[in-house]
């Protein structure tokens, strides 16, 4: 019983010891889901609310991110700048009814300096009442700016190429 | 003769400690034994009679099931009507990961083709091996300039077109059964072997 109680008492100690000290992995797994729910809306949002999520989801960007999107409208396909991105983050969302996003697969590798980070992930996407959700990769550099993992550059991977 | 120490209180039936209950004599034993397992019986669905062996049971079963479910199937629900009518939306069906350690996959094979990560996965078709030349004209599929026939494909839509395409060795050409879409509403097209999970059992 006293081996049983201590086993115990480890793993409750190495538990909290990830929480109150979590590795740069984790905290960034954990802004990538935040960032998931920043980006998902539902149809009764308003213009307030809009306006505040999207301005703090660009906070999770740096001021000079640059986006590379493939497979969509050419003026599209690269877009650089937080205020870029906050504008058409804007517009889409006024555009759409309801959206939910997800990221299922994150997948971290951060440099041995501890000072930028890779990351891959799946990103599904329930856009109004579609029956078929969307599904795109992308490969996303983060780096340690204003005091946290910023996402620096996104570009989009394709599964399939035709 | 007798031990030392032998007297009537020696000879007198010894208590019985029997599953925290104290009773004296042998002929109550049974009616405690009993009366225990009456209060205990959910232990004992439990736990069983043994709980060494049980808790090596447990064991085996979840290293059964992490290696069944997570190395060898991976089990996948189906979102979408690209598969249609093969493979229906909400359907639940298994990938095999070993289905192509002896060989490669071949050209019917219906496979899961994975994105950043295990949990989503595209099910496709493979309709080309490497190297081949692939093309849809009018909805038909052309490999090598000669029309592929797809008994599986019951939904057809004749505006489907895709300029011909080689693949390179290590890329097939994966595509949904159900033609019947809008070409571009419907994801198809050439994939790296990497990406192919394995073979969809049933």
């Amino acid at each position: 019983m006293s081996i049983i109680l201590a086993l115990a008492g480890l793993m409750l100690v190495f538990w909290l010891y990830t929480v109150l000290f979590p590795s740069d992995e984790s905290v960034i797994k954990k802004r990538m889901q935040t960032m998931a729910r920043l980006a998902s809306f539902g149809p009764g949002e308003g213009d307030l609310a809009r306006l505040a999520n999207v301005s703090q989801l660009v906070t999770f960007f740096t001021q000079d991110i640059s986006i590379r999107f493939e497979g969509i409208r050419p003026e599209l396909q690269n877009l650089s700048g937080r205020d870029t991105l906050r504008q058409m983050l804007l517009m889409a969302r006024s555009n759409l009814q309801r959206m939910s996003v997800r990221f299922p697969d994150i997948v971290v590798a951060v440099d041995p300096d501890g000072r930028a980070a890779r990351v891959s992930l799946t990103v599904v996407a329930d856009v109004n009442a579609e029956k078929e959700a969307i599904l795109q990769e992308l490969k996303l550099d983060l780096t340690r700016a204003e005091g946290s993992w910023r996402v620096s550059r996104v570009e989009t991977l394709k599964a399939l190429d035709r | 003769m007798r031990k030392a120490g032998g007297s009537r209180a020696a000879n007198a039936p010894q208590p019985v400690r029997l599953s925290g209950f104290y009773q004296e004599g042998n002929d109550q034993m049974n009616l405690t034994s009993t009366q225990a397992a009456g209060k205990h019986w959910w232990l004992r669905i439990l736990i069983g009679r043994r709980p060494v062996f049980t808790l090596i049971r447990v064991v085996i079963w979840v290293a059964a099931a992490f290696f069944v479910f997570r190395v060898a199937l991976l089990p996948v629900r189906v979102q979408g009507v690209s598969m249609t009518p093969a493979y229906k939306n909400g359907g639940v069906n298994f990938i095999s990961r070993w289905s192509y350690a002896r060989h490669r996959p071949v050209r019917g094979d219906v496979v899961g083709i994975r994105f950043a990560g295990p949990h989503v996965m595209l099910l496709k078709r493979i309709i080309a091996l490497p190297a081949e030349r692939v093309a849809i004209r009018q909805g038909i599929v052309y490999i090598n300039d000669q029309p592929l026939d797809e008994p599986y494909v019951k939904l057809f839509n004749p505006s489907w077109q895709q300029a011909e395409v080689t693949l390179k060795p290590d890329e097939y050409y994966v595509i949904g059964d159900n033609r019947g879409m809008r070409s571009d509403e419907h994801t198809h097209g050439r994939v790296e072997v990497q990406r192919i999970m394995g073979k969809v059992l049933f």
